[in-house]
């Protein structure tokens, strides 16, 4: 195992790892632990359409739980979670060629005011408070404005939104997905991405072959809090992070799965789960889930060129 | 001679004055006084529109039910109230009872009729408001540990928790949604927080540690009282009504509504503050959701996390808020669980699988993040009786076990319709809305529940 010097990176430090088709089988056996054999799952890219450099859309269910059990449920022992809220929605980002970012969300559970399963909502709809006439069911990220609108395409709820968050440097990001093409083989990418660790001052643990350690500090509600992250060097992207408060106590801790594609990995699955005290104890209070399927991206060829 | 007799009783039938009068005892609920029924209008208004010639007000304690002493003063001052507004006990009487007060007009009617003193008022209906006949299962909770009672602080506690806690960073919630906040925003936001105290306040009365066992004794599931009116055993006049309510969503917002200060009951103005907050709590996670991806992109990968870990925290609020009903069902005990299939992460056989301690930070060689996978499991999810505050229509029923929803002639369900048909537990007491809801109904307009229990009294109670 490459233990490197640990150190705190610089919050927000942008470096330039890449990603590309990730075949990695084998596990690296630096230590007794065995480390990933899962491959991610590679999604085909499709042709965007003219005026779109990039797209991506997917379903995505986010639920949230808690270990808080209602009073009816103190003796049940078949789950540790009551769930607290659903949502399931289908997504699609677009970016432009001049980079303008633009995001709809459909709600595919029905609207959303129901907060659960759609499957679960038609079983017990009926003793249910009854639902607005006019729901939200989609909702506009675009233009500086996040639009809710009604199913008679009322506008609900609006807010503005800082400008820079919908805009990106579209020569960035085309350069992004060359550098990811340029690189055919696992070994060339995990070097490539360890180079540029090391190229931007970015201290790390590498723990295997294909995973690294990163560690910062950041201050959160008057807490310094450490995080520690763990990046998959084929993907480019972290898979797990951790918060800790100076007590030593874990905060917070998320697992992220990513799938690839030839033109950047995308989020397929993640769970957070924070933690807190509950009946006298330091543990898991509430867990976010996040599933998507359905996941379609597509870029416009021409503009990435090869 | 049949003549003259038939011009008399078309006399009479047409001379009002020759009517008996008419009046209603309105008796209020827990913790009420006699403004609580004289502020919701409908004694006046009752008499503006002709349907009685006068009223009383009852105004007593709520500890005066949890003793004999205390429910023979109770008595007296029913019959002393009857009697100051009908000296002669010539009149027709209704009693009208919100809550509690709805079982303090049955118990009082057995008494007054049972009593030669005042058995010669002439009590001719009974109606009950949003009263628990079997019952009220918020007896059985607590705000805090004590033996025989649900402990509801931790409901509080997670509720109040998960809203606020995202409030704790609002000034990135600024950052992110410009322009959005007016001075006094962030009180609007807090107030969400402070909607559910302001009706968990009407909870703590039961933490009064002297009334507490009393109240429940009394008025509880197996209540004294509530065995004693169910037992067959009391009298009771011809005419009965049970008048209840199924609230739209957000129940215990509304139902605070009526219990702030102000107490108009214009709900409406307090429901879109309430949606306001929920949908900027909802767009706060779509945005660090975004915030998120556009860090991921460009590789800044601890300001990602902090966009994941603010996104979580402002969907956990949002599903609190979403959520609302199903917290105050806990708090009030009256809610189901319902069970749904989720694809759930599973800690699996792994390397090392024991990952940390909970609490530990874990050792960085376990490969923890490779250990976790979906699986299908049964998952369950608490949802709010659709009650009216503080009581499930079942437990309103003026009999024991009958369906709220079959129409009896004795009890009245007002369920709720999407364009806000339902009605709170106070609401109901008024006879005319108290707000505008645009295309549906305006203010002043008569409402369903009261109105139609005003017909009922004219058409087949009163002598009219």
């Amino acid at each position: 195992m490459f233990i490197l010097k640990r150190v705190t990176i610089f919050f927000g430090m942008i470096f330039s790892l890449f990603f590309i088709n990730c075949d990695v089988q084998e596990s690296f056996h630096s230590t007794e632990v065995q480390l990933s054999e899962r491959v991610p799952e590679k999604i085909e890219v499709q042709k965007a359409s003219a005026g779109i450099l990039y797209m991506v859309s997917y379903d995505q269910s986010t639920a949230t739980y808690s270990t808080r059990k209602p009073a009816a449920l103190k003796a049940d022992k078949t789950s540790d979670f009551v769930l607290k809220g659903y949502d399931k929605v289908r997504k699609t980002m677009t970016i432009d060629i001049n980079g303008e970012v633009s995001i709809t969300t459909e709600w595919l559970n029905g609207n959303a005011d129901i907060n659960m399963p759609l499957d679960l909502y038609n079983r017990v709809s009926d003793i249910q408070p009854a639902l607005q006439e006019d729901p939200v069911v989609r909702s506009e990220m675009a233009n500086g404005l996040i639009k809710y609108y009604s199913k008679s395409g009322e506008v609900k709820h609006e807010y503005p939104i800082k400008d820079e968050m919908l805009r990106i440097n579209p020569e960035d990001f085309i350069n992004n997905i060359r550098l990811a093409r340029q690189k055919k083989d696992t070994d060339s990418r995990i070097e490539y991405n360890l180079d540029n660790l090391r190229q931007n001052g970015i201290q790390f643990d590498q723990l295997n072959k294909r995973f690294a350690q990163l560690f910062h500090s950041v201050e959160i509600k008057g807490e310094v809090i450490e995080q520690k992250q763990v990046l998959d060097l084929s993907l480019g992207k972290v898979i797990a992070s951790y918060d800790m408060k100076p007590d030593g106590k874990l905060l917070r801790r998320e697992f992220l799965k990513y799938n690839d594609s030839d033109a950047l990995p995308i989020l397929q699955n993640s769970m957070s789960e924070s933690y807190g005290e509950r009946d006298g104890q330091w543990k898991v209070i509430n867990r976010n889930t996040i599933i998507r399927d359905n996941i379609q991206i597509a870029v416009n060829e021409s503009l990435i060129g090869e | 001679m049949k003549n003259l007799i038939a011009i008399a009783l078309l006399f009479v039938l047409v001379n009002p004055s020759l009517k008996s009068q008419d009046y209603a005892l309105f008796i209020h609920g827990f913790q009420g006084s006699d403004e609580s029924w004289s502020g919701s209008g409908t004694p006046d208004d009752w008499v503006n529109a002709g349907i009685i010639d006068g009223y009383a007000l009852l105004n007593y304690d709520t500890d005066d039910l949890t003793s004999a002493a205390g429910q023979a003063s109770l008595i007296q001052q029913i019959a002393t109230k009857m009697g100051q507004q009908d000296p002669s006990g010539s009149g027709d009487w209704i009693i009208v009872g919100h809550s509690m007060g709805g079982l303090v007009a049955r118990a009082g009617y057995h008494e007054l009729v049972n009593n030669p003193a005042t058995a010669h008022f002439n009590i001719k209906a009974i109606l009950t408001v949003g009263t628990p006949h079997q019952g009220s299962r918020a007896t059985h909770v607590s705000l805090d540990s004590r033996p025989g009672y649900i402990n509801v602080g931790p409901v509080l506690d997670e509720f109040s928790d998960l809203l606020l806690d995202p409030i704790n960073d609002v000034h990135g919630a600024v950052a992110l949604l410009t322009n959005l906040f007016s001075p006094d925003a962030l009180d609007q936001l807090e107030d969400a927080d402070s909607l559910m105290e302001v009706a968990v306040n009407e909870l703590e009365y039961f933490e009064n540690a002297s009334v507490s066992d009393t109240i429940k004794n009394v008025i509880g599931l197996n209540g004294s009282l509530i065995q004693d009116l169910n037992s067959g055993q009391m009298d009771e006049p011809d005419n009965v009504r049970s008048v209840f309510g199924s609230e739209k969503k957000f129940i215990v917002v509304r139902a605070a509504n009526e219990l702030k200060e102000s107490g108009n009951g214009n709900e409406l103005s307090t429901i879109n503050n309430f949606d306001d907050i929920r949908w900027f709590y909802r767009a706060n996670a779509n945005a660090w959701d975004f915030q998120e991806f556009l860090y991921n992109l460009q590789l800044k990968f601890g300001s990602a996390a902090n966009a994941r870990r603010k996104r979580d925290s402002w969907n956990r609020g949002r599903n609190t808020l979403d959520n609302v009903d199903g917290y105050w069902g806990e708090v009030i005990d009256s809610y189901y669980i319902n069970w749904v299939t989720l694809p759930q992460y599973v800690l699996t056989e792994c390397a090392n699988t024991d990952p940390s301690e909970p609490g530990q930070l874990p050792d960085p060689n376990t490969p923890e993040f490779d250990c976790w996978e979906l699986q299908y499991i049964p998952t369950p999810f608490a949802l709010a009786t659709k009650n009216d505050v503080i009581i499930g229509p079942e437990y309103a029923v003026w009999n024991p076990n009958e369906d709220p929803d079959i129409l009896n002639g004795v009890n009245y369900y007002y369920d709720d319709v999407p364009a806000d048909g339902g009605y709170n537990h106070f609401e109901l007491r008024r006879y005319k809305r108290a707000y505008t809801l645009p295309g549906v109904f305006n203010l002043g307009d008569l409402a369903p529940p009261m109105n139609e229990a005003a017909i009922w009294l004219e058409d087949d109670v009163f002598d009219n």
